[in-house]
């Protein structure tokens, strides 16, 4: 046994190559609260990585602040070993993420290293590619408009709020209100979708209980192996939530630039907000409104505006953003909150009071907007649910004026009843996303009046019924509106046929 | 208001090459001022700085010889190509750096050929 290791340590000894140049180096005067004040280095780049000696370790920092006589350092790891007096060294690379194929259902941390136990990413043969986490966004020659919708699989949002591949859409509410419901149920929808975008789900100081969980679920429902989970914990240094999205974001560009499409979800741009924060400060940075720095709106601009549709010269694969921001007490007119809805490309904004009210997902409609996924929605929904926003509006303002009359005409009634049997087919239980093309048929069945005669209350089951009735009986037609992806008159005729088909076979 | 290290570096550099001043006298108004600033704490740091700026007008450099035992004559020898005349030159002993040398020259420039970072970049491979 000695033997052998006496071996290979002379293998490694005789393979050992120095390599004698000069370093540019800098010594550490100041540690505190995990930034360095570093003297020397005058000649280094912004966010470059450094190398801190601390007794025997190497530990990374990168360089943020570049004053006159000293560097502002972010460390990368533990800072209990740095002292003041020991030596950085430039290593000329900026900070970057390996990237590839392999990184798929795995869970990392924000440079990369394995958090779920599962061994190294990439093997000696694997390829992988390195990717800057700060990235220039593509130009506008480089770019096309938004044209393939992103199905949600949750039918308020795909009907009302349509979201295109290589969109920015802001999930916004308070706390508890179902913000990461909706991302997870849009991950777990991609399932099944044609060009199935890779899913990155960024979790910015959130417990580890809460990131295993959304692991598992994904998990259970299938959807963990096109998914790659970016954690910087609630017990991780600030620098690793200040960097979570961004590694989210170069892992999204891996794939946008393969031509693929992708999808990254960051949750939440909040906590992301706070973590700069509190590096700005310690960094003594000038403090801004609600002690935010000045540039904190680029922080978030410049994140979310490297989602993008490509062109089809560069390949046509895009980065979809779904960026999520908790809100205090539902005031949307915070600084961040206002911040992130005029960088993205609209909001579903979800209210507590609809959430206790049991209208799950709490998605306020009249406030939530997309404002490019219209021309992204299939020929199909646009059709069906053209008017639904509408009817839900005229029906909230008839609903409130017949709060105060007690005697209401039949139309009025119609009217209400079709409202509250609209709220109803809109509701939707967690982990359960519903297919655009049944989406449409049940949408259809409930606009064009074939559910008005059933009550409010039996509206759930009566869609279960349904859905399992054209699932097992009328596959073809769920097939068809698949494939063509949208109405023709032809369609129309066949889905009237079978709604009445089904009523009647309830009637019985 | 705060005077930083560079400032007062630079001052005091600038009075030293007034060739007409007292020096015993230029020595305690400098101590008198930093006392009177409160920065009496960073002397240290601002000779360091002066010194450092004066070996820079003169075009010379600061060395600092970095080894696991003191050098010898022969090891010295080898060095003085180096090693101009007027360059300020601080030997420095380290037991941790196990044998060779580490050279930094004006605290931004580091030759390193000690057994200690061979070890190291060994392990880490």
């Amino acid at each position: 046994m000695s033997y052998e290791i006496l071996e290979k340590l002379k293998k490694s000894i005789e393979n050992y190559k120095d390599n004698p140049e000069w370093e540019e180096v800098g010594k550490v005067i100041e540690v505190a609260d995990g930034i360095l004040k570093i003297s020397g280095l005058s000649k280094i780049g912004a966010l470059e990585v450094l190398s801190v000696e601390s007794s025997g370790e190497r530990v990374s920092a990168v360089a943020l602040n570049l004053e006159e006589d000293s560097v502002g350092a972010l460390v990368l790891g533990n800072c209990e070993h740095i002292k003041a007096g020991q030596t950085v060294k430039r290593t000329k690379q900026l900070l970057s993420i390996s990237v590839g194929e392999n990184l798929l259902g795995r869970v990392v941390d924000p440079l990369g290293n394995v958090l779920d136990g599962k061994g190294p990413i990439f093997g000696a043969k694997d390829k992988f590619e390195n990717y800057n986490l700060e990235n220039n966004a593509p130009n506008v020659l480089n770019r096309e408009g938004v044209n393939y919708p992103m199905h949600t699989g949750i039918k308020a949002i795909d009907s009302m709020i349509p979201i295109g591949r290589g969109q920015r859409e802001l999930i916004i509410g308070d706390r508890q209100t179902g913000k990461t419901a909706i991302a997870l149920d849009v991950i777990i929808n991609q399932k099944d979708e044609e060009n199935r975008p890779i899913c990155i789900y960024v979790a910015i100081g959130q417990k580890e209980s809460k990131v295993a969980k959304i692991m598992q679920t994904l998990k259970e429902q299938g959807a963990l192996d096109y998914t790659i989970i970016v954690s910087a914990s609630a017990s991780s240094p600030a620098a690793y939530w200040y960097l979570a999205p961004f590694a989210g974001c170069a892992i999204g560009e891996y794939f946008r630039d393969k031509g693929k499409d992708a999808l990254v979800i960051y949750d939440d741009l909040s906590k992301h907000a706070w973590s700069y924060r509190q590096i700005s400060l310690l960094l003594k940075r000038p403090p801004g409104r609600e002690a935010y720095p000045g540039d904190v709106f680029y922080l978030h601009s410049r994140l979310l505006e490297r989602s993008a549709k490509l062109s089809k010269e560069l390949g046509g694969g895009s980065l979809t953003a779904l960026p999520i921001i908790e809100t205090q007490l539902g005031d949307v007119t915070a600084y961040i909150p206002t911040n992130v809805i005029s960088i993205t490309d609209g909001q579903i904004y979800l209210e507590s009071d609809l959430f206790y009210q049991g209208t799950r997902p709490a998605v306020n409609v009249g406030l939530s907007v997309s404002r490019v996924g219209g021309s992204a929605q299939t020929k199909a929904m646009k059709k069906v649910a053209g008017k639904l926003r509408l009817e839900l509006a005229q029906f909230r303002e008839l609903q409130t004026f017949v709060q105060f009359a007690s005697d209401v005409d039949e139309a009025t009634k119609n009217r209400i009843n079709k409202g509250r049997i609209i709220t109803e087919i809109l509701k939707q239980p967690d982990l359960y996303p519903i297919p655009f093309e049944k989406q449409v048929l049940v949408l259809y069945a409930t606009l064009n009046g074939h559910f008005d005669k059933f009550q409010p209350a039996e509206i759930k089951k009566i869609e279960e019924e349904f859905l399992e009735y054209t699932e097992n009986l009328h596959e073809n037609l769920l097939a068809k509106i698949k494939k063509e992806r949208q109405i023709t008159d032809e369609t129309e005729e066949d889905i009237k046929k079978v709604i009445e088909k089904f009523i009647e076979t309830i009637k019985k | 208001m705060k005077y930083k290290v560079k400032d007062y570096a630079k001052s005091l550099v600038e009075i030293l090459s007034n060739n007409k001043l007292n020096d015993k006298k230029l020595t305690i108004s400098f101590i008198k001022l930093l006392e009177r600033q409160g920065d009496f704490a960073k002397a240290k740091e601002i000779l360091e700085q002066a010194e450092f700026l004066i070996t820079k007008q003169q075009g010379k450099k600061s060395v600092v010889l970095e080894t696991a035992r003191k050098l010898t004559e022969s090891q010295k020898k080898n060095l003085a190509k180096f090693i101009e005349k007027g360059d300020i030159v601080k030997e420095k002993i380290n037991p941790e750096l196990i044998a060779g040398i580490k050279i930094i020259v004006d605290g931004e420039r580091q030759f390193d050929q000690t057994m200690l970072k061979k070890i190291n970049s060994l392990f880490k491979k």
